[in-house]
């Protein structure tokens, strides 16, 4: 009780209890418990604690310290199945996601990046750098053409560090641009993490899509300046093979040939949307329809293949579901507790500027993404974060057709910011899943100080994206002004 | 053992991973998965069916939108994932934080996993199953039906199936604490039940409830089913310092301490 009268001099119990709450979020998800269960477990202990010892004692904690009533019966918990239910199965967004997973399986077996890599990199052969640029516009094509990152940097991985090694790479360079252009998948439409966003800002999936689509392809574009100007500094880096084929019309020809159909499928899934033909949901059915079609059309489809990947899709739509259903419950806890208000008068007491408030929150997600992954960032911190933004007077041009453009901005900035989240250790996805198929030599070590450079140009992508507002908003508008 | 690209990039079975040490429900739970997961390539059609059916029927050819068919669309993906959870808690697939977690003895490993399940997971679910067996009851009562005229009617089943989901999950979580205590040589009662305790509560509790609730039903019919609640056998309420607590959650309780003791005096030494 004293030492309570004395945290009582700075902080209401409220804050103090939300405090408690992620710190024991925290302890136990670096215990390895599952994130899924580490979130239902505090959300379920906090709301004991609050049933049989915080609110019946409220009378005596309020003799020390400011606190609100918690207001927890059991009866309230009747409200969870209709949240369960009306936020989560009854969504026809995120539909999508089973269907890009189940895509980006797909096509990941479909043999297209093996064809493409063949052809560029004997058209790319005689660059300096040019297996790096092959995986680099590989790495981009996909992107387009998948949502998922896990399988990307794996098949980049497994198909190209083998001959880099071979044509004596320097181990970070090679493996810094795989885990980079493999990540980007996750922010080149169509990608799941857009479609989880959508679902928890309630913002228009297209705009989404639309709007990642510049901050993507400008990052890709400064990956592969980075790569031609690093060539010209260090060749000795990235060595020429000896026996370099003369570039012949005939490679050129195979090239595009490779690449027609991702061209297809990345037509067919953003085509549809841009024309209007299909909802971006629906395109995520279309694009599973035509990643099925391309690996019928490469010979690589059998019903192992579909029974396979769609086991997987369950796999990994389950894992994801998961975390979800935690997170919608835990984030009601935290209401209780009046976590919201706590986060927002953090945030918002900081800074005056609202641009410095976005920095801010930009900032924290950076830092958040060196020990947490995109799953946990978009579920539990984004939904705490929305009232902030939309009661920021950000000067972010909705061209009159987009509705709540400055969320969109903030949904795509916080998206460029979340690559960097893949690449940070020790916790990165692109990290682990590279770590996984690295060929004996190649270790940790050169794989943190691969990325390196990536992440730093990562972190100029997201300053042009956040200095130019019109690069995320203008798309949408235009796709949809019509 | 050197692969090949194809080997290392190709999909494997996730049911299949480990395959040796499942016991038989975590095969029942596998075994749904993997015919639930054909639901997936079911949707695609769906989804493609319904873009080719609304813009030929916008050119004048065919029915056009089917309401029914967008509805069905989420009725598909909801089943599926909340099956996926399942899945995904027998696959052992569960997102983690592992950077230290990889350098742990595998019995912590276990152990973590265990307390993971029995003490966090599995009481959530058997809470979640309860408050959604409520909320499918009251829909099948009304005969809940779609929210646009032409969609798929009758909700109540979506309901049922989400109430369903729930025990295949608490059947998965439950599966896979046997084989962990297992795999640790402690499956024994006493060893389940401690790693179980605040699910063997909650279960207790509840089926007490339940059986004093259609005993009451069923041996006083005149007593409005609200008020079973209320009035019925043991149901009542009564003041405990600053609580109010029901007779149900200590009878409970007391169950399970004098369960604990029995498997405490019974356990091999």
């Amino acid at each position: 009780m004293v030492l309570l009268e004395a945290i009582g001099q700075i902080l209401t119990l409220n804050e103090l209890m939300v405090a408690v709450i992620f710190g024991t979020f925290i302890v136990l998800l670096f215990r390895g418990v599952p994130v899924a269960m580490a979130l239902v477990g505090v959300a379920l202990i906090f709301y004991l604690f609050a049933l049989v010892f915080l609110d019946p004692f409220r009378g005596a904690f309020r003799d020390v310290i400011e606190f609100d009533r918690i207001g927890i019966d059991w009866r309230k918990m009747g409200t969870l199945p209709s949240r369960l239910f009306g936020n989560i199965v009854q969504s026809p967004v995120l539909v999508a996601l089973p269907m890009f997973i189940f895509m980006g399986l797909m096509l990941d077996q479909s043999g297209v990046a093996q064809r493409m890599m063949q052809s560029m990199q004997k058209l790319f052969g005689g660059l300096k750098g040019g297996l790096s640029l092959t995986v680099l516009l590989i790495g981009i094509i996909l992107a387009a053409s998948t949502g998922v990152i896990g399988a990307s940097v794996t098949l980049l991985g497994v198909m190209a560090l083998p001959a880099m090694m071979a044509q004596n790479y320097s181990k970070p360079i090679a493996t810094g641009t795989i885990a980079s252009a493999g990540t980007l998948g996750i922010l080149i439409p169509p990608s799941i993490m857009l479609v989880i966003m959508s679902d928890q800002l309630a913002i228009s999936l297209g705009d989404l899509f639309m709007g990642a689509l510049f901050p993507g392809l400008i990052l890709g574009a400064l990956y592969i300046v980075f790569i031609v100007i690093y060539g010209l500094v260090r060749p000795q880096d990235m060595p020429v093979p000896d026996n370099t084929e003369a570039v012949s019309w005939a490679m050129v020809k195979d090239v595009l040939l490779s690449v027609i159909p991702p061209m297809f499928l990345i037509l067919l899934v953003l085509g549809s949307i841009f024309a209007g033909l299909a909802t971006p949901t629906e395109a995520s059915g279309l694009g599973a329809l035509g990643a099925t079609l391309l690996a019928v059309a490469y010979g690589r489809f059998s019903w192992k293949v579909l029974r396979e990947v769609s086991r997987s899709t369950l796999n990994t739509a389950g894992y994801i579901l998961g975390i979800f259903l935690a997170a919608n419950f835990f984030a009601y806890v935290l209401r209780l507790y009046g976590g919201d208000e706590v986060v927002e008068h953090m945030i918002e007491g900081v800074f005056e500027n609202p641009y410095m408030v976005v920095a801010f929150i930009l900032v924290i997600v950076f830092i958040l993404g060196f020990l947490l992954d995109w799953i946990e960032i978009t579920l539990i911190i984004m939904p705490l974060m929305l009232p902030i933004v939309q009661g920021l007077a950000l000067d972010v041009p909705d061209y009159g057709t987009i509705n709540d453009a400055q969320v969109v901005w903030f949904a795509i900035l916080v998206a460029v910011t979340l690559q960097t989240s893949f690449l940070t250790p020790p916790v990165g996805f692109a990290l682990f899943y590279l770590k996984g198929v690295c060929p004996p030599g190649v270790n940790l070590g050169h794989i943190y100080r691969g990325i390196i450079p990536f992440v730093m140009l990562q972190l100029l992508g997201l300053f042009i994206v956040f200095e130019l507002p019109w690069l995320t908003t203008w798309l949408p508008s235009v796709a949809y002004g019509n | 053992m050197t692969l090949t690209p194809d080997e290392i990039a190709a999909v494997s079975d996730p049911g299949e991973v480990d395959r040796q040490s499942h016991n038989s429900a975590d095969r029942t739970v596998i075994g749904l998965g993997n015919i639930l997961a054909w639901l997936f390539p079911i949707l695609m059609l769906v989804i493609v069916g319904q873009v080719f059916l609304r813009n030929f029927g916008r050119m004048g050819i065919g029915p056009g939108n089917q309401a029914w068919l967008d509805d069905m669309q989420w009725w598909i993906y909801g089943i599926a994932c909340l099956m996926g959870v399942a899945y995904a808690v027998t696959t052992n697939s569960h997102v983690r934080v592992d950077i230290f977690y990889d350098r742990f003895p595998v019995s912590k490993q276990r152990r973590i996993d265990l307390f993971a399940l029995g003490w966090l997971f599995l009481p959530f679910c058997i809470l979640c199953w309860d408050v959604t067996f409520h909320y499918a009851v009251s829909s099948v009562q009304a005969m809940e039906g779609s929210s646009s005229p032409n969609g798929l009617h009758n909700l109540w089943i979506l309901k049922i199936l989400m109430n369903l989901s729930f025990i295949v999950i608490g059947l998965a979580i439950f599966a896979r604490l046997t084989r962990l205590l297992g795999q640790e040589h402690r499956d024994d009662g006493w060893s389940r039940f401690v790693w179980a305790l605040p699910s063997v509560a909650l279960l207790i509790n509840l089926a007490l409830f339940y059986v004093l609730w259609w005993a009451t039903r069923l041996t006083q019919p005149e007593l409005a089913l609200r008020a079973i609640q209320r009035d019925g056998y043991l149901m009542g309420e009564f003041e405990v310092g600053p609580y109010e607590s029901h007779y149900t959650v200590w009878i409970a309780l007391a169950l399970t301490a004098i369960l604990g003791g029995v498997l405490y005096a019974r356990r091999a030494r």
